[in-house]
């Protein structure tokens, strides 16, 4: 059973307890005297606004979106407006101490389903789902997670994209031959070896973790959001490009390292393209990398609990879009052996035979 | 004569789906997620059409030619197991179809095999730590 609100202690709120106004009066505040630093970008076709009062949090926030298309002058399809806590002052009236030991995310929401909110301990986030806009504090840059890093606002941004016909899927994506290739499973399958190793070698790339998809059968478009890759300590070193790079996480618990990319690879960082397939990776215990055909209902393993759960709200709407996916596209197994460099032209053949 | 205890899909916190013969079950409200193929593919598809446990079991042996007492235990355990889980409810209210409808991929094996539910725990931690939205789980 689904919980009841009674169950749901704070995580639903009264609207009038939602501190959406707030945050926006602060925001305004802040930006008289702090001019703020603002991004205008397509993703995944809508145009989104981003402004941050404190240039050391926009230089964090905005660099990984910063390689999607500019917005022409239209009216924006939805705001973000950050405000940096060291940097303007500004601070909510309640707030926790700030977590050390772990994540501590609490997602919350309005009763009537207006407003939807992400907490740490470091930072609020509400998305106004009747205005299209979101608004974000956040203490200090310096308390950032990885994934806030990597992927900002990817929480709420995922709800809004998501009513938009826009499913966020736990995948990498690149292209190869033209074609869009996702690689799906669940964390330690290979989807960022693969992603990686394909970027350096030229490809087309969209994301390592974190893509979206719209469309309907037959046709599925990916859309790549966030230009970064995030890859373990100890995994790193096989590629000494993204090392040279990477820069560490700011708390002792995260235990990878996050690049920026740029397309330094040779490679585009492209922001979309049609899917074609679906590659499961899987690390096999022998030298040659190959690739066999998997079948639907292990795609749909290795694709829709990682990627539905992953969501702010796991719902069978999601399942249901991520099955129809599954059901359109060819799947195969990626065999990963130790030729980690063969990984590209392995892919390669595959795509130009699809 | 007992009644017929009728079997269907925990609507509220599960999604599901039969792909190529194998069945593959999320709970929505745990993180925990399964897989069924074989002979339990096709005890999930009658659990889809909301078939008795009874007529399910005569299913299983008509199509795979075991026992009928074996089927039926077999159906027993994997129901309750379901139950457990939250992904089937049990209810003595319900109506077996004329014909069932058999999935694409559930073919008639040459070997039984008692059905099994393999379940996946591995979502859980990230469940724990980062917790979804409660109470707005949608209904489509």
């Amino acid at each position: 059973m689904a919980q009841s609100a009674t169950e749901i202690g704070d995580q639903i709120l009264d609207p009038s307890a939602v501190p959406f106004a707030e945050l926006s009066h602060a925001f305004v505040e802040a930006s008289t005297h702090l001019k703020p630093e603002q991004l205008d970008v397509v993703v995944a076709g809508f145009h989104v606004r981003l402004r941050v009062a404190g240039p050391t949090l926009a230089a964090t926030l905005l660099a990984p979106l910063a390689h999607l298309p500019v917005a022409d002058g239209r009216r924006p399809d939805l705001v973000v407006d950050v405000i940096h806590g060291e940097e303007t002052g500004y601070a909510p009236a309640q707030t926790a101490a700030p977590t050390e030991s772990r994540y501590g995310i609490l997602l919350k929401a309005s009763d009537d389903g207006r407003f939807v909110g992400e907490e740490r301990g470091h930072t609020r986030s509400w998305l106004d789902r009747e205005q299209s806009r979101i608004v974000s504090w956040y203490a200090s840059e310096s308390l950032l997670n990885l994934d806030e890093r990597a992927r900002p606002f990817h929480k709420l941004l995922s709800t809004w994209l998501e009513e938009r016909g826009v499913q966020f899927v736990h995948a990498g994506l690149i292209t190869a031959e033209n074609r869009g290739l996702l690689f799906v499973g669940n964390g330690g399958a290979g989807k960022s070896t693969s992603s990686i190793a394909c970027m350096l070698a030229g490809m087309g790339f969209l994301g390592d973790d974190f893509v979206g998809f719209s469309g309907t059968a037959p046709r599925f478009r990916g859309h790549g959001i966030y230009g970064t890759c995030l890859l373990a300590n100890h995994h790193i070193h096989r590629f000494p490009a993204l090392e040279r790079i990477s820069k560490a996480a700011n708390h002792a618990f995260e235990d990878k390292r996050i690049s920026y990319l740029r397309g330094d690879y040779g490679n585009d960082l492209a922001t979309e393209v049609d899917l074609s397939a679906l590659l499961l990776p899987r690390v096999v215990d022998r030298g040659m990398t190959s690739t066999r055909p998997a079948s639907k209902g292990e795609a749909l393993m290795a694709i829709a609990p990682t990627s539905v759960m992953f969501l702010p709200r796991p719902s069978r709407a999601a399942f249901a879009r991520v099955s129809a996916l599954v059901e359109s596209l060819p799947a195969f197994w990626l065999e990963l052996g130790r030729d980690v460099d063969a990984i590209p032209d392995v892919v390669s053949a595959l795509a130009r035979n699809l | 004569m007992s009644e017929q205890r009728f079997v269907s899909p925990n609507g509220d916190q599960l999604a599901a789906k039969i792909m190529d013969g194998e069945a593959v079950l999320i709970n929505l409200a745990t993180g925990m997620y399964y897989s069924m193929a074989d002979s339990a593919t096709l005890i999930w598809s009658m659990i889809e059409q909301g078939c008795s446990v009874d007529y399910i079991a005569g299913c299983l042996s008509d199509r795979y030619d075991v026992p009928d007492a074996q089927a039926k235990r077999d159906v027993e355990r994997i129901v309750r197991e379901l139950e457990e889980e939250e992904l089937a409810v049990v209810s003595e209210v319900g109506s077996n179809p004329e014909r069932p409808s058999i999935p694409e991929g559930v073919a008639a094996p040459l070997e039984y095999f008692a059905p099994k539910l393999e379940k996946f725990s591995d979502m859980a931690e990230m469940f724990a730590l980062d917790p979804p939205l409660p109470g707005i789980v949608d209904r489509n």
